[in-house]
């Protein structure tokens, strides 16, 4: 057991290591030069040769290389071209934010799409089941952006009901948090209502009904316990949605989170604060794998032996 | 985000009962393969001239619009029905480019593991779980600061991150179909694996493939609408719709039909494709055997 | 079936819980003043200012030596300087500051302090943006704690622009190092720094202690601020920042674009301001080393007969603009309202002919995000040169690329280049920079002339004289259009508008929101 987590730490190192060395090289040989983006126009050369140094960007691009190898085993990732603080802060400053609304969408999206999904199942062809067959497939059509004009335009603008921007209130978040959770909600409903049928189909099932339990345990205990195993791998691939979902959403909403952030950072062509997100988003994604790895680990004994 | 695919359940019986046609998805499908076969005898106009003269004019119905420009004009005085219509050509290459790219990508992983089996089969799958958890929007962040954001850079970036759906899916198909007697058949007659895999098998997966594409297309259609929205996709001056809504999202409160009629587009194409995907599915995969 | 009505249940309370605090939070914007701002500031250290975006929030909190007048907009005493004097000498500037003046954290405020603020702005380490210009100053002499002497190297005509950079305080940063000397900035202006969220909003609130309530009551008759705080809110979405005036969410937003106003008049609780006296010129600048046609006078002169600034004006900008024909806009010396050129396609045609361009050849016109509605003046700019005969394919590039491009001469910018230029009130320093042959940004450092135009550029910026320096320019301006490096296009108004509780005009002369103290609240 112990060897197969060190395997696999192992190899999730190594995928961070091969990521941030991509990450590095791309950012470095691509597009503009970040120095001209920084200075005024009327900056002279000489304030160009400094800023240069200063982000080392007047050495060779392997020298370049170690000395970003050498730093970011010490959490250093290089400083923002436009904040001139370390792209890490920048990004863990925005950090919350994005959480908040992130945890707040993916609540949302749990919240109504499992159990419409699940009711759906057991109530076939209700009514029910038929709006959240709509919301479902309107989920999956509806791009998010355009939705989010139209709520700006209609909530915000004309009926003056809801804030457009910021994140102060508890207000503020209902509009975005909707607008971020319509895709979760699309595969939430649908990915359960599956799950479910497929449960509640099941032998388990079957044989407690013969049993005389009651119906409701029978959904609640039987099926839904067999159904949330297939749930589990959704709620862990929600995470790209949700991650696209904060970037178009925060353009639009103007919140102050990574995915603005990001936004900006890359038409500022602010590389280490794009770098930084790249590998943020990563890391996750590899730890997420790792975790999963190491519970169903735990779960099931074969896989340790493989 | 591709090939989610969700298991439709139910017995024969009950299938059969709910198997009818789509005809919301159909009709929509048609609006959108008209325009995208015939846009340039549909078009009333040149998508990209303009005339500042005419700028901002209002659809037909209302007060200072006319049946010559029916859904009015933008701020450069282009007919916005003539740019739709083309945008509907922008989107479908786009898409189909996408898919076609890790389509085959996907496919040739899916045969390979499920043929193969063993070790690379592990690695390969194993490969496919991470990629398919990592969002693709940082492969474009990538692509586009080396590339510069432009249609190819989405094709590229979707065509690289897109393929475990498929890969997954082969690989179950290949699996099982490596069992059947024509294969043991063929392998019997001497032909080599490259031959199995891509005459033999290939071909009876092609039912599969058609299903995922067309359930695939209405996603990647909002998706690329939403990275030229974001202004990592297509630039200006062409007609893509997400192009088309960032551009008159500054006019919102000026010229409302800058931005409803290229939402209403994508919102047409994609209903089109999942409805009518989900229906093929329905009828193509009776045993279900795709999720 | 009962979870749900419990689920309801919930959902009330928490609906009726999220309410207090959006209640409380509306309640205490009342003394606070919302100013909607598109960038967030790189930077709130004004030793390290990058760009002009950060002008409005830093000088709210670093007072500089002096103000500007609500009214004219000419520089004045209103601020940390009470007299300057301009030596016999005429490169020297003698400079007394007020008695009294003191920071934040309660020290004097000395000439040491000035000396040195303006000695960190030079030091390429904080990479101001100011320090180009600084350059043009020698040294500076500390007489006493009141008293300094600028000395600069020439004679310079634009001194008074030097002098609107926000003062530090030397003590506070040798106490608390850089770090904190940038999270927190002091300064010893009429506000002092509350909180910056990134990303979001920067809050600074009036210093019941500030020094100067008095002199600037006395002399000036300005008054102590109604309210309490300014937060600047940062809204980059046009739309977005617009749509939260409208709902009362912001008090001040500047650079609304002409399309939004009608949708913004039908808000009464809006109020809708324009002012034509503010630093902007767009144009189209010539790049001769990406394509040596632009070298060729008759194709310059083709192109300025062929296009219809007025018509870009009216129609582009909905007639909130005025056509430019000169190198000056409107709040810049040498501006000449009575320079202008016909609108002439037949005169345009005739000029085509005489130059050596070859129908159907294309010429790239390059255009980025920074000029309002760039892509419909791109496209107008294009219909126009087609008219005459001239081919043009466009292109948007990126902003980063295109200033990259830019500075390192890349010929791939392409020969026509959309630019926006929100510089100042002196034209000498743009004209050193981009026109001087000998300059890194000129795009053509061989024309015709070019010494004549050195050495004219040269000597309106020693010239204090305000009307022989006009000469001077008049003369520039004369030889720049024989041998055209640039097509002027036009100037835009500058509209703004504000919430029906605060009463706020927009300082003349100025690119960005200034004169914050000067805001009333009416309701």
């Amino acid at each position: 057991m112990q060897g197969y987590i060190i395997k696999r730490i192992a190899i999730a190192l190594l995928i961070i290591y091969v990521v941030l060395t991509v990450v590095f090289f791309v950012f470095r040989m691509g597009g503009a030069d970040p120095v001209a983006i920084m200075l005024p126009p009327d900056a002279t050369p000489r304030d160009q040769k400094v800023l240069t140094e200063k982000f080392g960007l007047d050495k060779s691009l392997p020298a370049q290389y170690w000395i970003f190898v050498k730093n970011a085993v010490h959490g250093d990732f290089g400083l923002s071209f436009k904040y001139s603080e370390p792209a890490l802060t920048v990004l863990l400053e925005r950090l919350p934010a994005t959480i908040k609304l992130g945890l707040t969408a993916f609540c949302l999206a749990f919240c109504v799409g499992i159990p419409i999904g699940i009711i759906s199942a057991v109530r076939r062809d209700s009514w029910i089941d038929r709006v959240g067959r709509v919301m479902a497939l309107a989920g999956m059509s509806l791009p998010s952006f355009w939705v989010g004009m139209m709520l700006i335009l209609f909530f915000g603008v004309s009926l003056r009901l809801l804030p457009i921007s910021g994140s102060d209130t508890p207000l503020h978040y209902i509009m975005p948090a909707f607008c971020m959770s319509l895709y979760p909600i699309a595969l939430f409903t649908r990915l359960s209502r599956s799950a479910m049928l497929d449960a509640l189909k099941s032998e388990y099932v079957v044989m407690a009904r013969i049993k005389g339990v009651p119906e409701v345990y029978v959904i609640l205990l039987h099926a839904l316990r067999n159904a949330s195993i297939t749930l589990v791998t959704v709620v862990f691939g929600v995470f790209g949605a949700l991650i696209l979902g904060s970037v178009v959403v925060e353009t639009i909403f103007a919140w102050p989170g990574i995915g603005r952030l990001v936004m900006e950072s890359y038409f500022g062509r602010d590389y280490p604060v794009v770098q930084i997100f790249v590998m943020f988003v990563t890391f996750i994604v590899v730890v997420m794998n790792l975790l999963v790895d190491i519970v169903y680990a735990y779960i099931d004994p074969r896989i340790r032996y493989q | 985000m591709f090939a989610k695919l969700k298991k439709i359940n139910g017995s024969s019986e009950e299938r059969a009962g709910r198997i009818r046609l789509p005809y919301i998805g159909l009709t929509c499908l048609a609006l959108f393969f008209l325009a995208v076969l015939f846009a340039d005898f549909l078009a009333p106009y040149d998508p990209f001239a303009g005339n500042l003269g005419n700028q901002t004019l209002p659809p037909f119905w209302q007060e200072g619009g006319s049946v010559k420009n029916w859904l009015g004009t933008d701020m450069l005085g282009r007919d916005v029905l003539s740019r739709l219509i083309y945008g509907s050509r922008m989107s479908f290459l786009i898409s189909l480019g996408c898919i076609a790219f890790y389509g085959t990508i996907g496919i040739v992983i899916g045969l390979i593991s499920g043929f193969v089996g063993g070790k690379t089969d592990m690695f390969l799958m194993r490969l496919a779980d991470f990629w398919i958890s990592l969002p693709a929007i940082i492969v474009i962040f990538i692509l586009a600061s080396i590339r510069g954001p432009s249609a190819e850079t989405l094709i590229l970036a979707f065509g690289i991150m897109g393929w475990p759906g498929y890969a997954r899916i082969v690989r179950g198909e290949t699996l099982s179909l490596k069992q059947r007697d024509f294969i043991r058949l063929a392998r019997v007659a001497g032909c080599g694996n490259l031959r199995i895999m891509f005459s033999h098998i290939l071909p009876n997966i092609f039912n599969t493939i058609i299903i995922l594409t067309t359930i695939d297309i209405g996603g990647i259609i909002v998706l690329t609408a939403t990275m030229s929205f974001l202004g990592l996709g297509t630039q200006p001056p062409s007609c893509d719709w997400g192009l088309m809504l960032s551009e008159g999202r500054q006019y919102i409160t000026y010229a409302w039909w800058l931005v409803a009629f290229p939402g209403i587009a994508i919102v047409i194409a994609v209903l089109g494709f999942n409805l009518t995907g989900d229906w093929i599915r329905e009828l193509l995969d009776p045993k279900q055997k795709l999720r | 079936m009962s979870k749900r009505i419990i689920c309801r249940v919930l959902v009330l309370l928490l609906g009726v819980v999220l309410a207090i605090p959006a209640v409380v939070a509306y309640a205490s914007r009342n003394d606070t003043v919302r100013v909607g701002l598109r960038f967030d500031p790189a930077t709130l250290n004004m030793l390290e200012m990058k760009t002009g975006f950060e002008i409005p929030v830093i000088l709210t909190m670093n007072e500089p030596l002096l103000g500007s007048d609500p009214v004219t907009g000419d520089r004045i005493f209103s601020a940390l300087a009470e007299s300057m004097q301009v030596m016999p000498n005429k490169k020297d500037i003698k400079i007394k500051i007020r008695k009294g003046a003191r920071f934040q954290t309660g020290d004097p405020l000395t000439a040491a302090d000035v000396k040195w603020t303006y000695e960190q702005c030079v030091n390429p380490k904080n990479a101001n943006m100011m320090a180009g210009p600084l350059d043009e100053i020698e040294s500076i002499e500390v007489l006493d704690d009141q008293t300094l002497i600028f000395r600069f190297f020439e004679p310079y005509a634009g001194w008074k622009e030097l002098m609107w950079i926000g003062i530090c305080s030397k003590k506070y940063y040798d106490s608390v190092g850089p770090e904190k000397f940038r999270k927190n900035p002091v300064g010893s202006g009429m506000f002092k720094f509350v909180a910056r969220k990134v990303g979001e909003s920067v809050t600074v609130t009036l210093d019941p202690d500030y020094w100067g309530y008095s002199y600037l009551k006395k002399e000036f008759n300005i008054d102590k601020p109604n309210f309490k705080n300014v937060q600047f809110v940062i809204i980059p979405d046009d739309q977005t920042r617009i749509a939260m005036l409208e709902t009362g969410e912001l008090d001040i937003v500047s650079d609304i674009l002409p399309h939004q106003v009608k949708q913004l008049q039908k808000n009464k609780r809006v109020k809708i301001k324009r002012i034509d006296k503010v630093p902007s010129l767009y144009g189209i600048s010539h790049k001769p080393y990406a394509d040596p046609i632009m070298k060729d006078q008759y194709f310059c002169y083709a192109i300025k007969h062929a296009i219809n600034r007025q018509e870009i004006v009216d129609k582009v900008f909905l007639g909130e603009g005025y056509p430019l024909y000169l190198y000056a806009s409107k709040t810049e010396l040498g501006y000449d309202p009575k320079i202008k050129f016909d609108f002439n396609p037949q005169k345009a045609k005739e000029y085509l002919k005489k130059s050596s361009y070859k129908p159907g050849y294309p010429i790239m016109l390059t255009y980025g995000s920074d000029v309002p509605n760039a892509s419909l003046v791109a496209a107008a700019i294009q219909q126009y040169l087609q008219n005459i005969g001239i081919t043009v394919k466009l292109r948007q590039l990126e902003a980063g690329t295109m200033a990259t491009y830019s500075r390192t001469k890349d010929p791939r910018i392409g020969p026509l280049l959309l630019f926006a230029w929100h510089g100042g009130r002196d034209p000498s320093t743009r004209l050193m920079l981009s026109m001087k042959s000998n300059s890194p940004y000129s795009a053509w450092p061989d024309r015709p002339h070019k010494k004549e135009m050195d050495d004219l550029i040269d000597a309106q910026a020693r010239e204090l004289d305000e009307k022989k320096r006009a000469g001077l320019l008049a003369k520039y301006h004369g030889m720049w259009m024989e041998n055209p490096s640039s097509t002027s296009l036009f100037g835009l108004n500058m509209i703004y508008a504000t919430s029906d509780r605060v009463e706020y005009n927009w300082a003349p002369q100025e690119a960005f929101i200034f004169n914050l103290h000067l805001v009333k609240i009416v309701k």
